[in-house]
């Protein structure tokens, strides 16, 4: 009997014919070591996670490689620093964040490159100490609107007013 | 730095500043959905980077602000696109911009598009720089306020009178014909009483 692939396989299947395992890598079919299943204790062949099992969470028997570490429920998926100090509103750093939008006073939006998959996520922020320079030093921070793509943001002094924050942070949190 | 103006039904305008989604060195062009920019950009930082999907392959490392190093950016449409709808509905005119807004944002809240830059409607600005007199003379009246009483209390005449006197300085600031005169901002900026500074 020979050898029979699968037809029409899609990335990721694998194919098993005389106690050998095949992996179906996109353009070809590779032959998966032959090693026993790595362990805690013991060394062998190591899967790699794929997004289902990252956000999952579960798995003690795959490894995280870079490019997926973002989908497990407990990894910061964007973050943002922008600041305006000097007048103009600018983004000092961010990750997954492709737009900042200046509003207004104290106004802000913040697109993500990847959306989440509901508005249920968090966002987490904080401003400077010395927010604004004219009255009442700070500090309020709220939510506008959380959608899945964007989330925009406003900062208050303690006088209930918009102010701009010489600069601020925020992280958001939840699936994708 | 791609930076747009977005004029809204409300008057208001509203700077969107993209960040890249990809970059070209040497010759290889490097999609990211997932930047982290501030270890591309604005630093000093040198970065190695690996072709992506390929065999691994370490890029002479490059300077982040060298100017062999090009950046893409989102489309501005598909960034408004992931606003709520409502504030998609507000949109009214988009346009780049081709130099940086006002540096100053005093009166950030009356921006306005003016051709193919940020000006200020000084109708808007002047009600800003009232509602700051407002703010800075509120805790100046209340403390006046206190004096009056205890002059009132201790008969003192002349210092009734020379309180009342400051307190009506204070509610005229508003009224100071150098605001409505001023036909820029810096010039409005420059109306700031002395007495709101006592």
């Amino acid at each position: 009997m020979a050898i029979d692939f699968p037809a029409s396989p899609v990335s990721g299947d694998t194919y098993s014919f005389g106690g050998r395992t095949w992996r179906f890598n996109g353009t070809g079919w590779e032959r998966l070591g032959t090693a026993a299943t790595a362990s805690d204790t013991d060394p062998g062949v190591i899967e790699i996670a794929v997004q289902s099992e990252m956000e999952a969470a579960s798995d003690v028997l795959r490894a995280v490689v870079p490019g997926r570490l973002q989908y497990h429920p407990g990894v910061c998926k964007a973050w943002v620093k922008y600041s305006t100090s000097g007048g103009t509103v600018s983004r000092d750093a961010s990750y997954n964040v492709s737009s900042i939008t200046d509003n207004g006073v104290g106004d802000f939006t913040h697109n993500f490159t990847a959306a989440f998959s509901s508005t249920q996520y968090l966002a987490l922020g904080n401003h400077d100490a010395t927010l604004g320079a004219t009255i009442n030093g700070a500090r309020a921070l709220n939510i506008h609107t959380l959608s899945t793509g964007s989330a925009r943001v406003l900062h208050d002094n303690t006088g209930g007013a918009a102010e701009d924050p010489a600069y601020a942070i925020f992280m958001f949190f939840g699936d994708q | 730095m791609q930076r747009y103006a977005i004029s809204k039904a409300d008057g208001s305008v509203a700077v969107m500043m993209l960040v890249p989604n990809a970059f070209t060195v040497e010759g290889l062009r490097f999609t990211a959905t997932r930047i982290v920019d501030g270890m591309l950009l604005g630093s000093t930082k040198e970065m190695v980077v690996t072709p992506p999907g390929a065999v691994r392959t370490l890029i002479a490392k490059v300077p982040l602000d060298s100017p062999e190093v090009s950046y893409e950016y989102p489309p501005v449409a598909d960034e408004i696109a992931k606003w709520p709808e409502a504030e998609q509905a507000q949109v009214n005119y988009v346009m780049q911009l081709t130099e940086a807004p006002p540096a100053d944002r005093t009166f950030r809240n009356a921006w306005v598009l003016d051709g193919d830059k940020i000006g200020h409607d000084m109708g808007k600005a002047r009600e800003i720089h009232r509602e700051r007199m407002r703010a800075a003379r509120a805790p100046k009246l209340a403390a006046l306020d206190v004096d009056y009483q205890r002059a009132d209390e201790g008969g003192k005449g002349e210092d009734k009178a020379r309180i009342a006197a400051k307190k009506q300085a204070l509610r005229d600031v508003t009224k100071d014909p150098a605001i409505d005169a001023a036909t820029t901002p810096e010039q409005l900026k420059a109306v700031w009483p002395a007495v709101l500074e006592a």
